[in-house]
């Protein structure tokens, strides 16, 4: 069996980053409505938390697809919603100090994931990629001490922890699977 | 040259019964109310029509119905001896093979099926792209359950969008990891499937 990555956490999360980057599959994961989505909104907007939809996630939540399967709804809450904002496109050269761009980041992240999965890299999409360059645009240029990002795919973090791992940005990154973020929240809830 | 030789009586014997076998789990297949009641049972079995029923939430009268004609097709049968039914059934595995390659039906592929009145993006799916694709799906799913490919590049490999990709698999993910226990066609799996057990799937499993 696989272990955790090393930057994936674990449960007990707080405190959770103020900044937190959501993927497709977590909003897929959450639906358009019910009671998942309301838990979740009210959750980031009590916790005073901001989430960020990276463009490649943007640009999946603009396909027919995503309005066959009822999750494009959350472009709309990024219109509505203060504490969901949409990231511009990613500013390739942002840097912190001397560690690598975020744009070397990305190439890195998707180097590893095509590596891990034995697939020539122009087969392996940028999203999952993207995110390490998300990080570093969040931390260099919206001065963020911390990220996070929430996620439902084991080799997706799998890749982002390892290139994350050993870089200055190692500190200021956390990784939290769905699941566990989604329980952590209905937990909030029921609390008094 | 080789002589062909007449099948022994033996042999007829053994190709009408897997015949028949084979005939009879491709009704599975073709009745998702049907794949979802025999999955119950491979599941709870030895079991009884009104654990059925309680469990799926059907009527006695609808449950009485399904699991008689499972038994017509000799996939369910009653072993009880004057007390209360006890059904049970056994995993159903047959292997279809055709010029340009093969295709493993398990009971994680019926169970998927049985699964597409009670979970939308089963249904969607299946409308979209029928049942064949489903199975490549099944077959996906564990790919990713077991460590080899990331949701969107299984997309890649479907041809299918990232989004719908990422449905299915979240679909089909609970229901692979409970019949694990009992299709042993599947591999073990290198993810820890102990948190995707029971959770939004349309089956339960009796404590």
């Amino acid at each position: 069996m696989t272990s955790r990555p090393s930057l994936v956490d674990t449960p007990p999360f707080e405190p959770v980053p103020v900044a937190l980057l959501v993927d497709t599959s977590v909003l897929i994961g959450l639906g358009t409505t019910g009671s998942s989505k309301t838990d979740f909104i009210e959750y980031m907007t009590a916790a005073e938390k901001h989430v960020y939809l990276s463009p490649y996630v943007v640009e999946e939540l603009k396909t027919d697809d995503a309005d066959e399967y009822g999750v494009n709804g959350w472009l709309a809450e990024a219109q509505q919603q203060q504490s969901l904002e949409v990231l511009p496109p990613l500013d390739e050269g942002i840097r912190i100090h001397d560690a690598p761009k975020a744009g070397v980041m990305m190439d890195r992240a998707h180097e590893w994931l095509a590596k891990l999965e034995q697939r020539e890299r122009d087969d392996v999409r940028k999203t999952d990629p993207a995110f390490a360059g998300c990080f570093v645009q969040l931390l260099g240029g919206y001065g963020y001490d911390e990220v996070g990002l929430v996620i439902d795919d084991r080799k997706a973090e799998q890749a982002l922890s390892a290139v994350i791992t050993g870089t200055d940005y190692e500190s200021a990154v956390r990784l939290f699977r769905s699941g566990e973020f989604l329980e952590m929240v209905r937990e909030f809830h029921r609390s008094p | 040259m080789g002589t062909s030789q007449p099948p022994s009586p033996n042999d007829r014997n053994n190709t009408v019964a897997v015949a028949q076998s084979f005939l009879s789990a491709a009704e599975l297949l073709g009745e998702a109310a049907l794949a979802r009641v025999y999955t119950d049972i491979l599941l709870n079995r030895p079991t009884t029509n009104s654990a059925i029923a309680s469990r799926l939430e059907l009527p006695a009268s609808t449950t009485s119905e399904r699991v008689t004609r499972l038994k017509e097709l000799g996939i369910v049968h009653d072993t009880s001896d004057g007390k209360a039914n006890q059904l049970v059934t056994n995993p159903i595995e047959f292997t279809v093979s055709l010029s340009d390659g093969t295709v493993t039906v398990t009971p994680t592929i019926i169970a998927a099926y049985g699964a597409k009145n009670q979970v939308d993006d089963i249904e969607l799916f299946l409308d979209r792209h029928g049942r064949a694709k489903l199975v490549e799906a099944v077959e996906y799913t564990i790919a990713y359950l077991d460590g080899d490919l990331s949701r969107r590049s299984i997309g890649v490999e479907m041809e299918l969008s990232s989004v719908e990709a990422i449905a299915i698999t979240q679909a089909l993910e609970p229901i692979v990891a409970l019949l694990h226990t009992v299709d042993e066609s599947t591999p073990e799996l290198a993810q820890d499937t102990h948190a995707q057990n029971g959770a939004a799937t349309p089956y339960v499993v009796d404590e």
